[in-house]
């Protein structure tokens, strides 16, 4: 699977003790001064994170499918409304509200196979992901992987990457399923940590750290 | 009334136009589209006290609804928009942080559209 953020010069796999400490001091660092620009927001920030708590990544799945699904049941329920709509300005004679209505059709008639094209996108992504279902850690050629899969970030961005579905692709484009699921199984399969420096522009360095 | 959606997903313009294609071809409600949290607070400052009623979804890249609503509600006091937060995630945590901050109304994914447009109608009285 490709995934769709430019701009990679060059990704870093510390797999030492020194790799982790020196992660640990940047990230405490960071922490400080996150602290000091939102002291005022923090019961707020507090609640929202509480809220805003990430759901499983099936959930999330679940969720888009549904959301894609949706879509489709909306337009073609609001088809069907303007069906009628065309055949009461019919017997009006009203042709300049029967064509904005046949238009309108027309719009959703592409909109109807996008979204199923996303869904099915979507449902692919997750049959490729659950592919070794069985947890089992196989060897993989580590820097192949490297040159193909993380890319970009710019400053505004970098916290949701690693949130699932965000993409910077055009609809139909990209998953959103790239960087969400590599951090689940960094993290929480490994028991690792990947970290993300960008500049922006110019080059963007991802770094992850795996317990040897 | 002019009512402010707020959400990462652009087919929901095409999607609420048609739904309230009527209404709108009547002048009874009048629509505009912010695509992010950000956009939605840039369109309130350049049109103050135009948009009295907000329909956000929570979910969304950048500013999520949740903080876009606690924005809204610190800021513009006189009078306060009715928010209206609209969630696939209509989970426990969401709904009890979205009535915290001031949310007017909760609705959950899929919208219940003739639901949707009853509220609305009965808001304008």
């Amino acid at each position: 699977m490709k995934f769709p953020l430019p701009l990679v010069s060059h990704v870093l796999f510390l797999v030492t003790a020194d790799g982790i400490q020196r992660t640990r001091e940047r990230k405490l660092e960071q922490k400080k001064e996150i602290g000091k620009a939102n002291l005022e927001l923090k019961a707020t920030q507090k609640q929202l994170i509480q809220a805003e708590k990430m759901a499983s990544p099936s959930e999330l799945t679940a969720h888009e499918i549904q959301n894609l699904l949706n879509f489709v049941n909306n337009f073609s329920e609001v088809d069907a409304g303007m069906i009628s709509e065309m055949t009461e300005e019919t017997a009006r004679e009203n042709i300049t509200e029967l064509t904005t209505v046949a238009a309108a059709i027309a719009e959703n008639g592409e909109k109807v196979p996008d979204h199923c094209k996303r869904a099915n996108v979507v449902v692919k992504g997750m049959l490729h992901h659950s592919r070794n279902s069985d947890g089992q850690k196989e060897p993989t050629a580590i820097n192949a992987l490297a040159v193909v899969y993380p890319q970009l970030a710019c400053e505004g961005i970098l916290n949701t990457i690693f949130q699932p579905f965000f993409t910077t692709k055009p609809t139909g484009g990209g998953t959103g399923l790239g960087l969400s699921p590599s951090n689940d199984i960094i993290t929480k399969v490994h028991g690792g940590k990947i970290k993300v420096d960008t500049v922006e522009g110019q080059e963007t360095t991802f770094t992850i750290v795996l317990p040897v | 009334m002019k009512i402010l959606v707020v959400d990462d997903e652009r087919d929901i313009q095409t999607l609420f136009e048609q739904r309230f294609r009527r209404e709108i071809k009547g002048g009874e409600m009048n629509f505009v589209f912010a695509f992010s949290g950000e956009e939605a607070l840039q369109y309130m400052q350049a049109n103050e006290h135009e948009a009295v009623l907000i329909l956000s979804d929570i979910n969304m890249p950048g500013m999520n609804g949740l903080e876009l609503l606690r924005r809204i509600k610190s800021k513009y006091a006189t009078p306060p928009p009715i928010v209206m937060m609209i969630t696939a995630n209509g989970d426990d945590d969401n709904y009890q942080a979205a009535m915290k901050l001031g949310a007017d109304d909760f609705l959950t994914k899929p919208v219940d559209f003739s639901y949707l447009k009853e509220k609305l109608k009965n808001l304008e009285v």
